[in-house]
Formats: structure tokens, sequence, C-alpha cells
């Protein structure tokens, strides 16, 4: 309605002339077409010339039919192509009550599907169809945002089911595309540096290049500029525009430069995927072929995706440790009911066989033999005990990062040598366990530490050689330093194990049996050190090793 | 089948020589095996236990290892009773459809009891 109007005639008359109205229906904003009883278009307004790609309604109008199909295709709500004779003009043609549809338009060579509602109004004379106009309202903006909110819904369901995150990444990259870009690439930051767990593009052959390129020049997030930049920084990069200067900044040489170009890249935004204040990776969304392009203005809603994939990445980290954490108590909790019950059933057992001997009315010289052996057990059973209990004590003050409270005090080195092998003497007739050396020497350092890791060395020698065989615990000095060496002629350590044999919990390829609880070699060494000293070792594979503990005198 | 006698299982020395006395020291003929696979062995030579007294974790073969073997291979009308220091020992003897189960530490009279009745279920079998 012109302006001024308001003190005219009534609503619903037109007062000016025809030039006028249409000079109206020209600028109205909407779209609005007419067609004659035969369906000819004879009238086009500005908006839907645009809306078909054409710069003018005279060009619009002037065009033959064919040409006008030819430069789009028609799809329906659902995205399925919509037959000519559905468009609501059609059906008002042919007389169907108020017709109405939501339709896109797919113009060939706009990447941006445009949707209308098109409602058709046939007018009439004599109960026959004069001519149908076709009044559009312009929703590609209000489908957009739908498709976008299906796009999070969509998301929201794929990782919600994220307790395998990479694989999980990798559905939500193909979710996206090509729905919000051409490219979905998705990086992990981990302590090894980037790790690319996603890559999605519609075309596998183009996803393939894209793989190669990494592989032959895989990212390196201490260069300027991308994927590390945004993990650094914490902050979305969006490249507009990506210019062909951009792509020779970021080559790294000729053949890398042939193979980006390649890929097409014509925009892209990095987004950083975060949760709980920290970078957790980044997820790269880049348009090529189709034209699109990103803008300032889509970055609230690609953050958003990204926030919500890094609640996801987190929550399966989480679940993962929490598992992990679960895996080691219980086979701490196995091993350690095993090495703690297995002394106390000792010491029970024998305890009580020796209180029933000690009964019996006709106990002879035989019997109150058997009942000290079976004390001796026992004792030897509580020995054990209480040392794996220290044992458990120092290995949790060590790995909390706390130092030993050593008790210092001059110690009879051969008296507590042999009182380590007899203890193990008695446990075994295969092997010969003897103590050589300088077996009056004294030295000053925390004796209980020190029988308990020369225990855990001579144990392991007795396990380690299963055919029996001599173990001989050697002390040597120089001026400043006392030597004690365990050797064995057991099986020794496989070369490729050498380098790990101190990290806890680790055992060579070639041994048998069931770990413990306890110092271990890692314990073992952790604790010499404590007391100033050293532990080394040299092994051959199949003729036995030799551990020497190095101590100052 | 030899009357009151038992094949133990045991890796640790020291407890398969303390089970051993105990269960001589009540009248039982006593084999004691260092791992399952000795026991497997002392089986497959004749050996005709009334009841096995198995441990669980040890090296070569385990105590799981064993049982299986022992319904596999023709033995099971030997019943066992699975002695061991496993951590929640009662499901887990549940699981293998352990009859008779003992939790390290056990007292002596528990331990022959228990003994006692899986070789008597067998000979009321």
């Amino acid at each position: 309605m012109p302006a001024g109007s308001n003190a005219g005639p009534p609503a619903g008359s037109w007062t000016g002339s025809t030039s006028d109205l249409e000079r109206v229906l020209l600028l109205a904003a909407g779209p609005i077409t007419v067609q004659d009883a035969t369906g000819r278009l004879v009238y086009a307004n500005q908006a839907a010339a645009k809306q078909v790609g054409y710069a003018t309604a005279e060009d619009f109008l002037a065009a033959p039919i064919e040409e006008v199909v030819a430069r789009y295709d028609l799809i329906d709500e659902s995205g399925r192509p919509l037959p000519f004779d559905a468009l609501p003009g059609r059906r008002a043609l042919r007389s169907e009550p108020e017709p109405a549809a939501v339709v896109g338009f797919r113009v060939k060579g706009d990447p941006i599907t445009r949707w209308s509602v098109i409602q058709a109004t046939a007018v009439t004379e004599d109960g026959r169809v004069r001519f149908v106009i076709n009044a559009f309202q312009d929703i590609t903006r209000l489908k957009d945002t739908e498709d976008r909110q299906r796009v999070l819904a969509d998301a929201g369901a794929i990782l919600a089911d994220s307790v395998d995150y990479p694989s999980t990444l990798q559905s939500l990259a193909e979710l996206v595309v090509p729905r919000l870009a051409d490219w979905c690439v998705v990086d992990i930051a981990e302590a090894s540096g980037l790790r690319r767990v996603a890559v999605a593009h519609p075309d596998p052959r183009k996803r393939a290049l894209a793989e190669e390129v990494q592989r032959r020049y895989p990212s390196d997030p201490s260069r300027p500029g991308g994927v590390g930049d945004v993990i650094r920084s914490g902050r979305t990069q969006l490249i507009s525009r990506v210019s062909d200067e951009m792509l020779e900044a970021a080559a790294q040489d000729a053949t890398h430069l042939d193979l980006i170009r390649s890929l097409g890249l014509r925009s892209a935004a990095i987004v950083p995927l975060i949760a709980r204040g920290q970078v957790l990776g980044a997820i790269t969304l880049a348009a090529a072929e189709s034209g699109r392009r990103f803008e300032e203005a889509d970055l609230p809603y690609l953050e958003d995706l990204a926030r919500r994939a890094a609640v996801a990445v987190d929550n399966a980290r989480l679940l993962h440790e929490a598992k992990e954490a679960i895996r080691l108590r219980d086979d701490f909790l196995a091993m350690a009911s095993h090495d703690m019950r297995t002394p106390l059933q000792a010491i029970l057992a024998n305890i009580q066989l020796a209180a029933r001997r000690l009964a019996r009315a006709d106990t002879d010289a035989a019997q109150r033999e058997a009942m000290h052996d079976n004390l001796a057990h026992a004792e030897r059973s509580t020995g054990r005990l209480a040392r794996l209990v220290g044992d458990l004590l120092d290995v949790a003050m060590l790995r909390s990062g706390h130092s030993l409270n050593l008790e210092r005090s001059e110690v009879d080195l051969g008296a507590l040598v042999q009182r380590v092998i007899a203890d193990h003497q008695a446990a075994t007739r295969s092997h010969r366990l003897t103590a050589a050396g300088l077996l009056d020497m004294p030295i000053t350092t925390d004796a209980v530490r020190l029988e308990r890791v020369l225990d855990n060395l001579v144990g392991n020698a007795v396990k380690y050689s299963p055919d029996g065989g001599e173990i001989l615990v050697e002390i040597t000095a120089t001026d400043a330093q006392v030597a004690i060496a365990v050797r064995d002629h057991g099986i020794g350590i496989p070369a490729n194990d050498l380098a790990s044999v101190f990290e806890p919990y680790r055992r060579g390829s070639n041994a048998t049996g069931m770990r413990g609880i306890g110092l271990g070699l890692s314990g073992s060494r952790d604790v010499i050190r404590e007391l100033g000293g050293e532990l080394g070792f040299e092994s051959t594979e199949g003729q036995g090793s030799v551990f020497t503990a190095r101590l100052p005198r | 089948m030899a009357d009151r006698s038992v094949l133990v299982v045991e890796d640790d020395p020291g407890l398969r020589e303390i089970y051993a006395d105990v269960l001589r020291d009540e009248g039982w003929s006593v084999h004691a095996a260092e791992d399952g696979l000795e026991a497997l062995n002392a089986l497959r030579k004749g050996l005709q236990p009334c009841v096995a007294l198995v441990d669980l974790r040890m090296p070569r073969m385990d105590g799981w290892t064993f049982i299986d073997e022992l319904r596999r291979g023709g033995w099971e009308t030997v019943p066992f009773v699975v002695l061991a220091a496993h951590y929640q020992l009662r499901d887990e003897a549940r699981r293998m459809g352990a009859r008779w189960w003992l939790q390290k530490p056990v007292g002596i009279d528990r331990l022959l009891e228990t003994v006692a009745a899986a070789c008597a279920s067998r000979d009321g079998s």
C-alpha cells in the first residue's frame, strides 16, 4: 500500500494505475509470478527472477521455458526431485484448492539451495481459471537454521555413544560432510604430537588424497599457523577465502604444493575442541567444490558443535582412565591377596600343627624336631610378610615422590648376606647358595632396606634359574665403594628386554610364572639410590645374570 | 580308587610341605605336585586320588586350567577343593563351579574337614 494513504479509500480497492501496481509488485521483497490459463509465465517480479538466477524480470520473461527449466533442479522438503506438475501453480491450474508447498531451487552453479514456500491462487471468471498468481516466501535462512539444528541433534546422538572416541569423531566428520562442509578433519593433541583421528569427504578418492598428503607431509603442530596455532591459543581460525599464496606458504615443497592445490580448498574454519578449559584438539571444516564460504557468522554454531565433540572426547578419555585404574587396582589386589595370604597360611598351619603335635601325650624326640621345624617355618613366614608390608610402604612412598625415612647404623654386611642366603636356601633344594668375598665388611647403611633389596635380588636369582644351580653373592670393595653382586646361571634376560629391566612391573619376555607385589627391580633400584648407591646388571640370555648393588663405604 | 588319598597341587614349597604334614598326621596318603602340569602328569601315570586340593595361581599350569583338564580328561569324578589366596575367592569358586573352596589362610581343622567331606562325596556317589 502506498505511503500516506490512511485517509484514502477503504482497503481492498486500488486507486492507482495498472503500471503503478506493476511497479509495486516488481519491487516487492518476495518473488511473485503470474501464469496464464495455459501455464505460460506472463509476469515475474525482480525477486522471482533472482530466485532462478536471472538478472532482471525482463530477462526471465523473455527466456524460453526449456531454458528456464534447465537452469535449476526442483526438490521437495525431504530432498527428493519434485515433478514440475506438482508445483502449486500447476495444481492451481487444475483447480485444486489453495495449493501450497515448500520447494527447493538448486540453481546449477550455485552452492546454496534456495527454499521457498509457494502459495498459488487461481483467479477465475465464470468458473474457469483465467490466471494463477504464485507468491513465494523465501525461507532459505530458516531451512538452513533447521538443517544445522538437525546436524546438532544427529551429532548429539553420535557423540552420546562415545566410548571409542576416534571412531565417534569419524562418524561426526561423516555427518557434517557435505551438510556443513566439503571436508572435515579432526586432529587430537597427544603427548607425542597431533593424531589425525578423522578425515571425511563425500568422494573416497579425495579422502585418500588427503590421507596421502598427511602421510607424506605430516602436519607439524610446532609450525606457525593452522591447527597448531588453534590448539596453542584455543581460538578459532577463520580463513574465509583460501588464497594460493596461503597454500604456497603452507607447502613444504613443490610436490606438497601440487597435492594441496588438488584438494581444491577455498574456505576453511579451524575450531578448537575445548573441554574443562583444556584444548584437546581441533576440528577443521573446509569448503572446496561446493563454493561455500565460511563467515564470521558461522563461528558460534561451529564452536557449539566443537564443544559438544570435545565433551564427548573428554568423557571417553575419563571413562578409559577410570577403567584402567580399576583394572590396575584389581590386578594389584589379586597379587597382594596372593602374596600376603600365602605366608599367613604358612604361619597359621604351622602353628596349629605344632600345637596339635604338642597336645599328643606321646611326644617323642622326632615329634619335638617336627614341631621345631613348624615353628621355624612360621617364623620365616612372618619375616616374609613383614618384608612384603615394608616393601609395599616403601614403594608407595617412592612412587608418590617422597624420600624414605632411613635408619642408618653400622651393619655387619657379611652376616646380613648370610641371613638372606639361609632364608632362601631353606626353601630350595635344587639351588646352592653361597656367599663369598669380604664377609667381614662393616658398612653404615639402613640394614632393613638393604636386606629387603638383597632378598629380592636373591629371590629373583632363584626364580629365574628354574633348573637349579649355583647362586653366588659376592662382596667386593674399593676405597669409596662396597659392591654386592648376586650372580646366577639361569635363563638370563633377552637382549630386547635389557632396556626395560627397571620399568615397574616389567618381566623378561622369557619369564614364566607370576608377577608379585613388593619391590621388584624398579623398587630395588630406587631403594639403593635412596641409600646413596646404584644398582646395575649384566645379563646374557641362556647364561644368567649378575645384579650388583654399589654403596658408599 | 585309593582310599583316603589326596593330590595336593601348590606351587609354594613351604605350603606344599605343611599341607602334606597336616594330612599325613591324620592318616591320609599324599601326593604333592608343584603345579597343574605336574599334577596332570601324575594322573596320566595312573594316580587315583580320592580328592584333589588345588591352588589357583601357579606357574606353568594354573589351577583354572588344571580343573578344566580334570573335567575334560576323564577325571571329572575326582572331587576337588580349591584352596587359594584369590581375591574374592567365593565369586571365583562359583564361576568355576567348585563345590568346595577355602580361602587362605585356613585353619587345619577346617582344611581336614573339607578334604574329608569332598572325599566322602565320592564314596557316596
